[in-house]
């Protein structure tokens, strides 16, 4: 019925078992109600007539504890089942989300909103604990327990019987009515609360900017304005949201009210007698409970709907076709043939030819935008051309084994990640199966070892965060070192000396000459010095191939 | 504690917690009366109008209660946004003084969790911890007092078992899962923080491994995270058997204490079922209380982490009497040694230099040696551990903070660009500034070709993202620029840069009314009015 993502959580096979558990235990819970508010009517009678005194009752009244206590535990149970399959499912939609975010490839999470793809899998995720902990087993509850009172009432007294058989559908009505309404607001309350956390990530991202231009105080009273809208958009959510709590706490309260009143004017007529009224008015409420925590439930449910939405339709992304075929042995023969690559409406590589036979050295040059970058990342397999192909020995990329052919393919970018790990493992990001013999060869390689001798522990020393430690040259001496550890065929450079000075960059152009030995490889640049390393330099301009192949 | 009573609005919280209390005690009240007319009607009176107070009060309490729980829902929740609002504020507000140097040391991501961590704890304290504190007491206390105008044995009976409910056993159940808390938060930072490492590095993932170190350790996160929660989900189980267990006892006491005066006839039978009833009505005093506690653990935490970062020193602090801004902007460096937490050797051992007023200076010099701190002593975003930095002649030291930042403006070696338009990230720099002003000074570094295409009130993408480095490294250039500041410190202006644009840009800044003090690695292209200062030599 429900085909929305809560039908696609309750889909998952530790959901279906957990309703079916919660349903049955649902039927216990009936049972174990009958017991105990019947040996309550049959003590307060037997009193209050003065037919029997408390002490003659004790055998009935250990009953109600007994049956009470079991009831109890069933709850327990219950809520202990429910919070273990929320755990699951939670850890179990993380990891394919984060599987599915490197499936997906930088490409999107540039598009995407890196900020809000951190918040899908962490918050996102964390809200369905309202859906799948809560929602899912109250629904199964509220669905066998009241049916089974109501019956049970019927039996007993068929006016009090009809009046629940008649409210009850009629709050579900009503319930279901707010809640559709509310589930529309709770969705715009999300996106605010989504960019309300991209603001405040954004803020404290650029607040050394901000404070180095004394913006900082105005950004305090920028973001107490957004989050004070947000305030009042979500009140205005919770009015409705809320209405659905109002309408079952009046249904239940006033029912329980007709059903006193009229039981009580039957009892004063004589046409009953108070056992089996008290009976009736003690199981009245029993079948309101369940649909009221189903209102608490539900609401929790609205804040979990739209962050199922975002996870779903981030799982629902469609992959990239992977290709399966292995990469071609050797150094490959690489192509790019009438490529063009579409940044919204402006080209940003446009009907680009170029050759790279194996062991080419080529170097692409251009004013800044020229598309290089680009272009070194079609290489790289993240993204597809828009308009033609990308060719590795004839084959197109698309069809090969993107795993297989990154790890054929060792990229330094113009500003390395530096993974929060230690020196050893910011190399190893490269060939994790690395020894520490052949990290301290690609370190030295780079000509990092000096640093790495002064640094506290070594290679071992953890880097901190954005890696602080670490001056830019050395940053992309680190990156470098991750490429002479992986020892790929294709060695793919972005700005690799932008950074350094003269003479550290002659250095590491030393370390380059000896590392490009055997392999194709592609640079971007705008430094005279890197174009001695190549035989062929490349000139883009505007997404086009200014000039073609210029051999030095 | 201070610091979440700090963030409440006291009559509003007040308000939501009498009608709390209110709603409480019409919810016992309807059971009781209910109790009163069934067992009155069996009873058979002379006429249905001694029942008709019973009837009227059914009704009263029935429509009453409805009423006041959603009016109470409406007042907790708007208390509980505003609360959100002023932790926002506040946190930022306790980062914007330790931004720039502590802000590089800690980690990005943890610190992006923490603070929407804490906010989302701090954000719950009304609803989860003060409103049902404030209705157990309320309502609870109410109910007691009722009850012993009937039965004193009962009332006492029932208070017992409202504090066993309401504060033994949560007590108990939020000490056995305080690890289990504190396992929960710290596994959910690290997610967090690993997330955004995944993804902001995800080009250096893939082509590293394939992203499989990060899956890997990513996973062992998430297998604690899960953990945590089974542990919780153990103690919550039985606190669960409790809150459903425990009324029971209340209600089976009731009849036994109840029904034996009712017995001996010191009691009107009338009063039993009414009793019973409004017993096991009043223990929803304290159905909250159990998420209270253990939601009072997280709240304390996180207030703690807040207050910590009050509490934590700022590297550079405004002088208690600060000397007003002297008339002139020459900077001088004197004697200056930096040695960075942690390194071996310092950054800076015993910098001398001068920037006049108008002078234009060049710092050049090998990987790490201390460029670009020279920049950052200038700004104030550290101090140095010997020497002085002076401004105008006066100390950095002595000048507030704000002044010395407003003589200033620094563009960094990638600097930070706003998720927004052109012109918002530009008028950081100057907030008044025309637009025919922005597109001049895009114009003087070369961004024509984006004003065309992008128009300045396009949106540049989160972080800038739709302009390349380049761009984005032209973008701070043209935001120091266009800044009132008398001293521009700019850190690599040219490194993104191709030859005939950086000649350019290097050409406007020798033209410059302005004092220039920047970093380059290509001191071969300055002209001969630069000053060339080469740290590595003195250094060396």
């Amino acid at each position: 019925m429900d085909r929305g993502p809560t039908g696609r959580l309750l889909a998952l096979p530790a959901s279906r078992r957990l309703v079916a558990g919660c349903a049955a235990l649902g039927v216990l819970v009936w049972a174990l109600l009958v017991v105990q508010w019947s040996l309550v009517a049959a003590v307060v009678t037997a009193v209050a007539t003065g037919a029997a005194t408390p002490s003659a009752l004790a055998g009935p009244l250990a009953g109600v504890l007994a049956a009470w206590g079991a009831r109890a535990v069933l709850s327990g149970v219950r809520d202990r089942a429910a919070a273990r399959t929320s755990a699951r499912v939670r850890r179990e939609l993380r990891e394919a989300l984060l599987r599915k975010v490197l499936a997906l490839g930088p490409g999107h999470a540039t598009g995407e909103r890196a900020g809000e793809l951190v918040t899908t899998v962490t918050e996102g995720v964390g809200k369905l604990d309202g859906v799948v902990g809560r929602y899912l087993p109250g629904a199964a509850t509220a669905a066998v327990v009241p049916t089974l009172v109501a019956a049970t009432v019927l039996v007993l007294d068929p006016a009090s019987g009809g009046l629940l058989l008649l409210t009850g559908p009629l709050v579900l009505v009503f319930l279901w009515l707010t809640g559709t309404l509310a589930a529309r607001s709770a969705r715009a309350s999300w996106d605010t609360l989504a960019q309300l956390g991209a603001v405040l990530v954004d803020v404290l991202r650029v607040l050394p900017t901000l404070v180095a231009f004394g913006r900082a105080r105005g950004s305090v009273r920028w973001l107490t304005e957004v989050s004070e809208a947000h305030r009042s958009s979500t009140m205005r959510v919770l009015r409705t949201a809320f209405l659905s709590g109002f309408v079952l706490e009046l249904g239940a309260v006033l029912c329980t009210a007709l059903v006193a009143v009229t039981v009580g004017v039957r009892l004063f007529q004589g046409g009953m007698d108070l056992e089996r009224a008290l009976l009736v008015l003690l199981l009245t409420p029993e079948f309101f409970a369940p649909l009221r925590a189903l209102g608490a439930d539900r609401h929790a449910s609205l804040e979990g709907r739209p962050a199922a939405e975002r996870v779903f339709a981030l799982l629902d992304t469609p992959e990239p076709a992977r290709g399966s075929r292995p990469a071609p042995p050797g150094v490959p023969h690489l192509r790019l043939r009438g490529v063009t690559v579409r940044y919204g409406d402006r080209d940003a590589l446009h009907d680009v030819d170029l050759d790279l036979p194996p062991l080419s050295r080529t170097a692409l040059v251009g004013p800044s935008g020229a598309g290089k970058t680009t272009a070194v990342r079609l290489l790289l397999g993240f993204g597809v051309p828009d308009a033609g192909d990308v060719l590795v020995d004839g084959v197109p990329l698309g069809d090969l084994d993107p795993g297989g052919w990154r790890a054929r393919v060792a990229y330094v970018p113009e500003r390395p990640f530096l993974a929060p790990g230690t020196v050893a493992d910011n190399v190893r990001l490269g060939r994790p199966g690395a020894t520490d013999a052949e990290v301290e060869q690609a370190l030295g390689r780079a000509g990092l070892l000096d640093l790495v001798r002064r640094l506290p522990r070594g290679a071992a020393t953890p880097l901190g965060e954005d890696a602080a430690r670490l001056s830019g040259g050395e940053r992309v001496r680190l990156a470098l070192a991750r490429a002479f550890v992986k020892d790929a065929p294709v060695l793919v450079l972005d700005e690799p000396t932008g950074q350094l000075d003269a003479a550290t960059e002659a250095e590491v152009l030393t370390a380059l000459h000896d590392l490009a030995r055997g392999r194709t490889v592609v640079t971007v640049t705008h430094r005279p010095a890197p174009l001695a390393l190549h035989d062929r330099v490349v000139a883009l301009d505007g997404g086009r191939v200014r000039s073609p192949a210029v051999p030095r | 504690m201070r610091e979440v009573l700090a963030l409440l609005h006291g009559p509003r919280t007040a308000l939501a917690v009498v009608l709390g209390a209110l709603t409480v005690l019409c919810g016992a009240a309807l059971l009781a009366v209910s109790g009163a007319l069934v067992t009155g009607a069996a009873q058979r009176p002379s006429t249905l109008l001694v029942l008709m107070p019973l009837i009227t009060g059914v009704r009263l309490f029935g429509l009453s209660r409805a009423a006041l729980r959603y009016t109470e829902r409406l007042v907790t929740h708007d208390v509980t946004l505003r609360a959100v609002t002023r932790v926002r504020a506040r946190v930022l507000e306790r980062l914007i003084p330790l931004a720039p140097a502590a802000l590089t040391g800690a980690r990005g991501g943890q610190l992006l969790s923490r603070v929407r961590a804490d906010v989302d704890e701090l954000q719950g304290v009304v609803v989860r911890l003060v409103a049902p504190a404030g209705v157990a007491v309320l309502a609870g206390g109410t109910a007691v007092a009722l009850t012993a105008l009937v039965s004193p044995a009962t009332a006492a009976a029932l208070a017992v078992l409202l504090l066993v409910l309401g504060a033994a056993v949560p007590a108990a159940a939020a000490r056995a899962g305080r690890r289990a808390a504190v396992d929960a938060a710290r596994a959910d930072a690290d997610v967090a923080a690993d997330t955004l490492d995944l993804v902001r590095g995800l080009p250096d993932h893939l082509s590293g491994d394939g992203g499989a170190t990060a899956l890997r350790v990513l996973g062992g996160h998430l297998a604690r995270q899960e953990e945590a929660q089974r542990a919780s989900a153990r103690l919550a189980a039985v606190t669960t058997a409790c809150r459903e267990g425990v009324p029971g006892l209340g209600l089976v006491a009731a009849l036994w204490l109840v029904g034996s005066d009712v017995a001996t006839g010191t009691t009107d039978p009338l009063l039993l079922a009414a009793c019973a009833l409004g017993v096991l009505g009043s223990f929803e005093a304290v159905g909250g209380l159990g998420a209270a506690w253990s939601a009072a653990g997280g709240v304390r935490a996180a207030a703690g982490r807040v207050s910590d970062l009050a509490a934590t020193r700022p590297v550079v602090t405004d002088p208690a009497e600060p000397l007003p801004l002297p008339a002139g902007s020459a900077l001088a460096f004197d004697g200056v040694r930096l040695i960075h937490p942690g390194a071996a050797r310092p950054a800076l051992a015993g910098l001398h230099l001068a920037v006049a007023d108008g002078a234009k200076v060049a710092l050049t010099g090998g990987s790490g040696a201390g460029k670009s701190s020279v920049l950052a002593l200038a700004l104030r975003a550290r101090d140095p551990d010997a020497g002085r930095v002076t401004l105008g002649g006066t100390d950095l030291r002595r000048l507030p903070l704000d002044g010395v930042r407003s003589r200033l403006a620094w563009s960094a070696q990638a600097p930070q660009v706003l998720g927004g338009t052109l012109a918002g990230n530009l008028r950081l720099g100057r907030h008044d500034a025309t637009d025919d002003e922005l597109l001049a000074v895009l114009s003087d570094v070369g961004l024509e070709g984006v004003v065309a295409t992008l128009g300045l009130d396009g949106w540049v993408g989160e972080g800038g993202e739709r302009l390349s480095a380049g761009e984005r490294a032209r973008v701070g250039l043209a935001r120091a620029l266009l800044s009132r500041a008398d001293v521009l410190l700019l850190d690599e202006p040219t490194a993104h840069l191709d030859a005939a644009s950086a000649a350019r840009v290097l050409g406007l800044l020798a033209g410059d009314p302005r004092a220039v003090l920047l970093v380059t690695h290509d001191a071969d292209a300055l002209e001969a009015r630069w000053q060339v200062v080469d740290l590595g030599g003195l250094d060396r």
